[in-house]
């Protein structure tokens, strides 16, 4: 909501400064979000006086006009064919050097309300009343002074007018609020419209006040009420539409005047024919619904009901008679209305939040005096269909609610004063209650608590005392996190300390790119928008990695192809709440690590870079990893197809991690290598408790250390050797692992070295132990993958 | 006897001067067994004397154990002499260059969101606070009709709402455009005293330099018999003070309005005073950093609380800002952007922890 400082003076006696306004304005819940003092562009601009038009020789979309500036003629181009002989307006003088365009020269700008307004499309060059004195300023004549720019909640519609928000200020204490009664004017004639209600519209319409007013001339409006629409950013149109939207901004009471010349028959207010086309003033056509309300004749609809009006029946320089509309609509009728059609206008901003409903019938009147004295004419008795809807209600307050709700307390007389201010009536005052019905404008005045908000709201808020909660209320809770919450911060912080960065995406993406991450009896598929940003933003995401695919693309293009990135959020399967998953997922591209003179040519990542990723969070989790086990089959599309692996605990998936299918990569144009895990978390959510471990048992005795390599088929999963080595002897092997892998042996062979250590717990081993161990170990392994031992080798640590 | 005496000179003088000639630690050993090993001179000296008459032996025994003496004397002398040589020459020969960079080791880093996520949860966990979490996909009622925003409301337009499909059964699901339906699925299933709050993220149609169509909230609730809009006035004041690690922040508290709060507010800081906490220098003034009120009655109503028993407050603020706001970072477009030297520069180390984080 805009409004300027003089046009807050006519409504409010004030001598505040602008700063205290604002302070006011923003302590009692209208929050100044700027105030914009004039802008010194505007000295540029003197009043001139076209006095001669002439056709540019090389464009029709120019016109050269010569103009009398108080102190000499100019030559002016121009693009606005509307401008006439005889017309004044503002000009800037080219200061410097004159411009050319088009071969002519051109020595300065028109005026039109984009100047005033960043954005407003309107090329049309100002014109002022034929009385403005040639050669003045356009600070002389504008005279623009500060324009406060507000924020004015949803409760509050009574403020989207000057009037409500000088009323506001006064019981601020700011000032004295002046009533704006402007002299009824008094009907000569009835009209000869008359205007119905349909009895399926009485209730979305409850009162329509009309009134005919015939001989009226329309034209510029004068410069007062021109400077003021501007000031605020409105292009003044005419007379007539200006004195609407005066009204809408001062009183924030929108209304309609119809060409009466133009309209067929007399007005009914009814709800629309299914289908039914309304030709709107922006333009457009808009196919109605039966559920929208709309002033028609007898042709069809002439207005949308507290929307816009209508092209056929518009206001315009030659119109004579008008019949002007002050009414009170529904405003969830007019809100569903809007939306469905996607209207946004300043009437629909005012009806949809509520209009005050006693104010009806003044709305009236108000322009009635405005045209009258602006544009002439001859008004009607008014014409009245429905009533004022009842607005009165009585609220109880008790103090003791009061008290309770705000944790202080305020004497009963201070309270009355503070609601007499903005309107209410406190018609009994008790000991513990006050009775108070609320002003008809005040709709946010609804129940008990907010009479109580609006006794604090006018206290001050900063003066509402700080109170630590009392310790009965706050126990100290046995946890914070949830384990899930608990578990990511976790994860988060050993991901970082392996060396990878931390992102955030945006949980969409482009559905093109989803369709690459579904499928294969994996839960992803990617849920659709019904209204997305951009197609790039149109689908939930099924999957983390394509965001982090195309981040480390982005971050290769700006020369960094070495990333390590990883993310921990939701990924989608379902459109229903709950349909969600969390996932760690992160990436891995280009080189392990940068340069360095000890190892010249650095190695690229690989799958047991991502491997150690993804088993570092079962791992801090508390997940035995020797449990774990890679499957080399069940793994979603994504990835490569012989070097990626499904990590299992059990039955039980955690996730997986491989390269990524080199038809992926290439579709989302990434580079090779990348490779990419994945971390379902929800899958780790059995191990809720970390147990504390087992008390710790320590041998007196050295282990002792020996190794082995195997010989076999190179399509045996060496996980399947350790096991067996491992499962030979549970209780003294303590540890295996592999040291060596060699392929180059014979065709399809390979060998595999693997070192064992042994545990002894109750005696040191003899020789002849160790031996016993290493041939059921042999044995083991031979017998579950058919490796043979290839040569024994000693070590001893 | 003269013989003797004779002999153990010439070792000495021998010894002596072989030994100024020796260059190496092995040429000194070479003596140090020529002269004292098992056929050395002097071992073999000495194993002369028996053939000596006793009392003779007695005599020139004792000269030829002095003179072991000094031979070993002399001999380790020269040996330490020149081992020190030796070990200064392969000092000198192993030296290199320490200027050159140790090896590299990828240090990852926080996201600041993250990071401001565990500092919020931290400091309302020291407060009593219990977290609890939503679905991010809601319906119409508990993103809005529950939180008294009935169809049509105005305010439903503040909030450029993400809708999916209408399914084949009729709903019509939304992205969460807040954390308050926690709220309400909190106070649907459990009973007061609560004092929750939920973090998550959140989704609104819109997209400009100070918008993303995603972002984090923070829902806090409190609901018990006499929690009052002094005590939510108390508890914003400790959490932002300690947030910001600064107890002279200015801080007010304006009237506002949400649906779902009566005595609603709205919490500004000015970021101008601080220049030094708030390192960024775009913004000036006083800056929106939570929104607030007392749990309106028709909500606790619809959650089947009665509202002459039970009362309480609801907070909610951005994340993002406060990130911004903390950690000087100028431009919110650029948190969603995973671009590597954003992330280097703006994100905080692993071990940075906040203190009071993750107590059980």
């Amino acid at each position: 909501m805009k409004f300027t400082l003089s046009w807050l003076k006519e409504h409010l006696e004030t001598s505040a400064s602008i700063k205290e306004i604002s302070e006011s304005l923003t302590m009692r819940g209208f929050e100044v979000e700027s105030v914009k003092e004039v802008d010194s562009f505007l000295e540029n601009f003197t009043v001139v006086k076209i006095i001669k038009i002439e056709p540019h020789l090389k464009s029709d979309k120019l016109i050269v006009c010569h103009v009398e500036t108080g102190s000499g003629l100019l030559q002016v181009i121009c693009d606005d064919l509307n401008v006439r002989i005889g017309m004044k307006s503002l000009l800037a003088r080219q200061s410097s050097k004159e411009e050319t365009i088009h071969g002519l020269k051109s020595h300065g700008m028109f005026f039109s309300a984009r100047e005033l307004q960043p954005g407003e499309d309107s090329f049309r060059v100002l014109e002022l009343p034929a009385d403005t004195p040639t050669g003045a300023t356009a600070l002389e004549v504008l005279a623009l002074d500060p324009v406060f720019e507000i924020v004015v909640t949803p409760n509050r519609p009574d403020c989207l007018g000057v009037q409500g928000i000088a009323r506001e200020l006064a019981a601020t204490g700011l000032g004295v609020f002046k009533t704006a009664l402007s002299v009824p004017v008094p009907g000569v004639y009835v009209s000869p419209l008359t205007i119905t209600r349909t009895l399926a519209a009485e209730i979305a319409c409850p009162m329509f006040v009309g009134r005919f007013i015939r001989g009226v001339q329309n034209g510029p409006s004068p410069l007062w009420l021109q400077r003021r629409l501007m000031a605020v950013g409105l292009r003044p149109v005419s007379a007539l539409v200006d004195i609407t939207n005066l009204l809408s901004l001062d009183a924030a009471r929108p209304l309609h005047i119809f060409d009466s010349d133009k309209l067929k028959g007399s007005l009914t207010i009814r709800f629309a024919l299914k289908g039914e086309i309304f030709h709107a003033i922006n333009d457009k056509k808009y196919i109605l619904q039966n559920d929208m309300l709309v002033i028609a004749d007898n042709i069809g609809p002439q207005s949308l009901a507290g929307l816009i009006g209508g092209k056929a029946t518009a206001c315009s320089e030659t119109t004579v008679n008008v019949f002007l509309e002050s009414a009170l609509f529904n405003p969830t009728c007019i809100a569903q209305t809007g939306r469905l059609l996607s209207i946004e206008s300043e009437a629909r901003y005012r009806f949809e939040r509520g209009l005050d409903p006693a104010a009806v019938r003044r709305g009236a009147e108000g322009a009635t005096r405005l045209i009258i004295d602006l544009c002439g004419g001859e008004a009607s008795t008014l014409v009245i269909s429905g009533t004022e809807p009842a607005w009165r209600r009585t609220l109880s307050v008790r103090l003791e609610r009061f008290r309770r709700l705000t944790g202080f307390n305020l004497p009963a007389s201070i309270m009355r004063k503070f609601l007499n201010a903005v309107g209410c009536t406190v018609i009994i005052e008790e000991k513990n209650v006050l009775t108070v019905v609320p002003p008809s404008w005040r709709h946010d005045l609804e129940a008990e608590d907010n009479i109580i908000e609006e006794i604090v709201r006018l206290h001050g808020y900063h003066n509402v005392p700080s109170i630590p909660l009392s310790s009965p209320c706050f126990p100290i809770s046995t946890r914070v996190l949830t384990p899930s919450q608990q578990r990511q911060s976790q994860i988060r912080r050993t991901l970082a300390a392996r060396g990878m960065l931390e992102t955030i995406t945006l949980s969409f993406m482009s559905s093109k790119n989803a369709a690459l991450f579904k499928g294969c009896g994996f839960k992803g598929c990617g849920i659709s928008l019904a209204n997305p940003m951009s197609a790039a933003l149109d689908t939930l995401r099924p999957s983390l990695l394509p965001n982090l695919i195309l981040a480390a693309r982005r971050n290769a293009t700006y020369g960094m192809p070495d990333s390590a990135l990883f993310e921990i959020g939701p990924q989608f399967y379902g459109d229903k709440p709950g349909e969600q998953q969390l996932i760690a997922a992160g990436i891995r591209t280009g080189y392990a690590g940068q340069r360095h003179w000890s190892r010249p040519s650095p190695r690229s990542v690989d799958v047991f870079d991502v491997k150690a990723d993804a088993m570092a969070i079962p791992a801090i989790i508390g997940v035995p990893l020797e449990e774990l086990q890679t499957d080399r089959v069940s793994v979603p599309p994504w990835y490569h197809p012989g070097r990626s692996g499904a990590l299992q605990l059990g039955p039980i998936i955690l996730g997986w991690f491989g390269e990524i299918h080199p038809l992926i990569i290439r579709t989302l144009d990434a580079q090779s290598p990348l490779v990419g895990f994945e971390i379902l978390l929800e899958n780790l959510s059995f191990l809720n408790e970390k147990l504390s471990p087992p008390p710790l048992n320590l041998s007196p005795f050295h282990p002792v250390v020996r190794d082995f390599a195997f010989v076999m088929d190179n399509t045996v999963p060496a996980e399947k050797v350790l096991k067996a080595a491992r499962d030979s002897h549970k209780s003294l092997i303590v540890a295996v692992h592999v040291f060596d892998l060699y392929e180059g042996l014979e065709e399809n062979r390979k060998s595999l070295a693997i070192s064992v250590t042994l545990q002894p717990t109750k005696k040191p081993f003899t020789d002849k132990d160790i031996e016993s161990l290493s041939s059921h170990l042999i044995e083991s392994v031979f017998q579950a993958t058919g490796a043979m031992l290839r040569r024994p080798q000693r070590n001893s640590l | 006897m003269e013989e003797m005496e004779q002999s153990l000179r010439e070792l000495e003088m021998w010894l002596q001067e072989a030994l100024a000639a020796a260059d190496s630690v092995a040429a000194v050993e070479a003596l140090r067994v020529a002269t004292l090993g098992k056929k050395g001179r002097l071992t073999r000296l000495l194993q002369n004397l028996r053939h000596l008459p006793k009392k003779e032996r007695a005599r020139q025994g004792a000269a030829a154990n002095i003179l072991k003496k000094t031979a070993l004397h002399l001999i380790q002398t020269r040996l330490s002499t020149l081992q020190k040589a030796e070990l200064d020459a392969s000092l000198a020969a192993e030296r290199i260059d320490t200027t050159l960079p140790a090896r590299p080791e990828q240090m990852g880093r926080i996201h600041p969101v993250s990071q401001t996520l565990d500092e919020i949860m931290a400091i309302f966990g020291w407060m009593g606070f219990t977290a609890v979490e939503g679905p991010e996909i809601e319906d119409d009622f508990h993103n809005f009709t529950a939180l008294n925003i009935p169809p049509e409301h105005p305010a439903r337009q503040m909030h450029d709402t993400f809708y999916l499909p209408e399914r084949a059964d009729g709903k019509r699901f939304l992205l969460r455009t807040h954390t308050s339906p926690v709220q309400i699925r909190v106070l649907e299933t459990e009973r007061p005293p609560i004092h929750i709050i939920a973090p998550g993220r959140v989704y609104r149609r819109d997209s400009d330099m100070t918008h993303t169509p995603m972002f984090h909230q923070v829902e806090g609730l409190v609901v018990d018999s006499t929690i009052n809009f002094s005590n939510m006035k108390n508890c914003i004041l400790l959490f932002i003070n300690s947030f910001f690690e600064k107890y002279d922040i200015q801080i007010r508290f304006r009237p506002s309005f949400f649906p779902f709060t009566v005595l609603s507010a709205e919490v500004d800081i000015n970021s101008a005073i601080e220049k030094k906490l708030m390192t960024c220098t775009s913004y000036e003034g006083w800056l929106e950093i939570i929104g607030c009120g007392m749990v309106h009655p028709h909500v606790l109503n619809s959650c089947g609380l009665d509202p002459e028993h039970w009362q309480g407050f609801a907070l909610g603020m951005g994340v993002e800002r406060l990130a911004m706001l903390k950690y000087g970072i100028p431009d919110l477009r650029t948190f969603y952007e995973p671009d590597i030297r954003w992330l280097q520069h703006y994100g905080l180390l692993f071990m940075d922890v906040p203190s009071v984080f993750g107590r059980r």
